[in-house]
């Protein structure tokens, strides 16, 4: 796994622009929150927007970009050739976009701790909620990659849960979950807007762990659909 | 004298959906031997190649490698190297990243210079591979196949699209494994290299191994040819099988004492055999003949 994974990272960091933009993207972004401090409370709507946006397309469809245009050039067949079991490769293959997913989110993250001039109350519970909701959208890329034919497919294919999970997030955000509260947790990433109020404005801790349920309910999902869903050979 | 049995199928067949790929296949290979599987196009060699490889589980049958699970990948794969007839590479990793990173998960040791020595391609081992000839990129494939000197190798289609001195320099290779007591079973579009190289041939066709055995066994077990060019209204001692660009063709299992009946003819009565000809069946002719005869 650490080989495959090292190797995607040389390849990932070899492309200068998109190491650049990868890089680059989430500063631009924490440089904003700078010099436009977000209003009273809106540090929490932008860490939610953030961690949805970033993570959606950085991982989410990244990772099924990726995995399909391994598959189709018959990369995958290759390690498959080799004593690397299947969870190492695909763990080998997902490894470094993840691990970009998690700088990129940092960068915004520290952004937006200095655009605030404080640090989040609970700054901890970033490390669960961002690292679970890596995982998921990394697990439902393994899946969609299975339905995605080619790369060129992957923008299509992974529209529907990019816009459910992001839209959720808006939804929820804005609308608060005074109403149908219960309904919009347990959509997916529908109870991080509420993590991320209690991260950086304190809030009643005893919730946590209700509102990690979901998010890990949700993490599971995407790792059993990526088990049952993905497929190796370009022809079945 | 190899005894040891390494590849053993039974009765295995493959299907996709409707589509019987291979049927009933029957197959030993012994440790040491070059194995040669050889076929039309569709014959089905690939994909008894990757149900042995363990890529597929065959749809019936059973197949063993090394006494294992072919599927077993953790068990079976470090003492097995693998050419793919078709395989991707990373792109944006050098042809020495390349072969390290098959050499790592091959789970054996071996040295990535001395390899791409093996196989030419020293001056090429920082060049990235999507700038690689299709030539250049079959020998890195060949190289990360014989990685630390597998105990099993499978080449499909190794040579095509190299030319005939990085051919050669294959086989010479491949000899070497096979000195060193390495197995190799592999598949060729290219008769006469299956004719030299291979100590057990199977031919196969539509599915089916069709015939098996050691390249003399083949040939015997075919009629040989006699062609000659018919003197005009002569009464030949032969019966003829065939007309082919104006020479008849007698096909006989007798060559020698019907070859010498034919002369002794022409002899006795003067008569002219242009562009007479004898030959005993090639592996050509079988696989025509296997062909051809499968086909009508």
């Amino acid at each position: 796994m650490i080989a495959i994974a090292v190797s995607e990272l040389r390849m990932l960091v070899r492309n200068r622009l998109v190491a650049t933009l990868g890089i680059l993207s989430p500063l631009v972004i924490g440089g904003i929150f700078i010099l436009n401090r977000p209003p009273e409370g809106g540090l929490a709507f932008a860490a939610t927007l953030q961690i949805a946006t970033m993570l959606g397309l950085g991982v989410y469809v990244t990772g099924t970009t990726t995995l399909a245009a391994r598959r189709q050039n018959l990369f995958l067949k290759r390690l498959r050739s080799s004593a690397a079991s299947d969870p190492a490769i695909i763990a080998g293959l997902i490894a470094p976009i993840i691990l970009v997913g998690l700088l990129q989110v940092a960068i915004i993250m520290t952004g937006l701790a200095v655009s605030a001039s404080a640090l989040p109350v609970h700054g901890w519970l970033l490390v669960p909620v961002v690292l679970l909701v890596d995982v998921m959208f990394a697990g439902f890329a393994v899946a969609t990659a299975g339905v995605t034919n080619s790369p060129e497919h992957a923008q299509f294919t992974t529209l529907p849960l990019f816009f459910v999970t992001v839209g959720v997030t808006f939804w929820v955000t804005l609308t608060g979950t005074q109403d149908l509260g219960l309904v919009k947790q347990a959509l997916p990433l529908g109870a991080i807007p509420e993590l991320m109020g209690i991260v950086w404005y304190d809030g009643d801790l005893s919730r946590v762990p209700l509102l990690l349920i979901p998010t890990i309910a949700w993490t599971v999902v995407a790792l059993v659909a990526a088990k049952a869903m993905f497929r190796w050979e370009p022809r079945s | 004298m190899p005894t040891e049995t390494v590849v053993s199928a039974t009765n295995f067949s493959y299907r996709y959906g409707d589509f019987t790929a291979v049927q009933g296949l029957d197959l030993a290979v012994a440790r040491g031997e070059v194995y040669a599987l050889l076929g039309t196009n569709g014959a089905g060699k690939t994909t008894t190649l990757e149900v042995i490889e363990g890529h597929r589980r065959p749809t019936s049958g059973s197949v063993s490698v090394l006494g294992g699970d072919p599927t077993d990948r953790r068990r079976i794969r470090p003492r097995v190297g693998i050419m793919l007839q078709e395989s991707g590479f990373a792109g944006e990793l050098s042809t020495i990243e390349s072969l390290r990173l098959a050499g790592r998960l091959s789970g054996r040791d071996d040295s990535a210079d001395e390899l791409l020595d093996t196989v030419d391609l020293r001056s090429k081992a920082e060049t990235r591979v999507v700038q690689l000839s299709g030539g250049e990129k079959r020998r890195l494939d060949f190289a990360m196949a014989i990685w630390g000197a597998p105990e099993l190798v499978f080449l499909d289609e190794p040579t095509t699209g190299l030319d005939p001195t990085a051919r050669e320099a294959l086989w010479e290779v491949v000899g070497d494994l096979r000195d060193q007591g390495t197995t190799v079973i592999l598949t060729t579009h290219y008769l006469e290299e299956a004719q030299r190289y291979a100590d057990r041939i199977g031919l196969m066709h539509g599915g089916v191994l069709q015939r098996e055995g050691t390249l003399a066994e083949l040939v015997a077990a075919e009629p040989s040819h006699i062609r000659f060019v018919a003197p005009p209204g002569a009464d030949l001692p032969l019966p003829i099988s065939s007309t082919e660009h104006g020479l008849v063709v007698v096909t006989t299992d007798d060559l020698q004492g019907d070859l010498t009946a034919l002369l002794a003819w022409a002899d006795r009565g003067n008569h002219r055999l242009d562009q007479l000809s004898a030959a005993s069946s090639s592996l050509d002719d079988l696989f025509r003949d296997l062909t051809t005869g499968a086909h009508s």
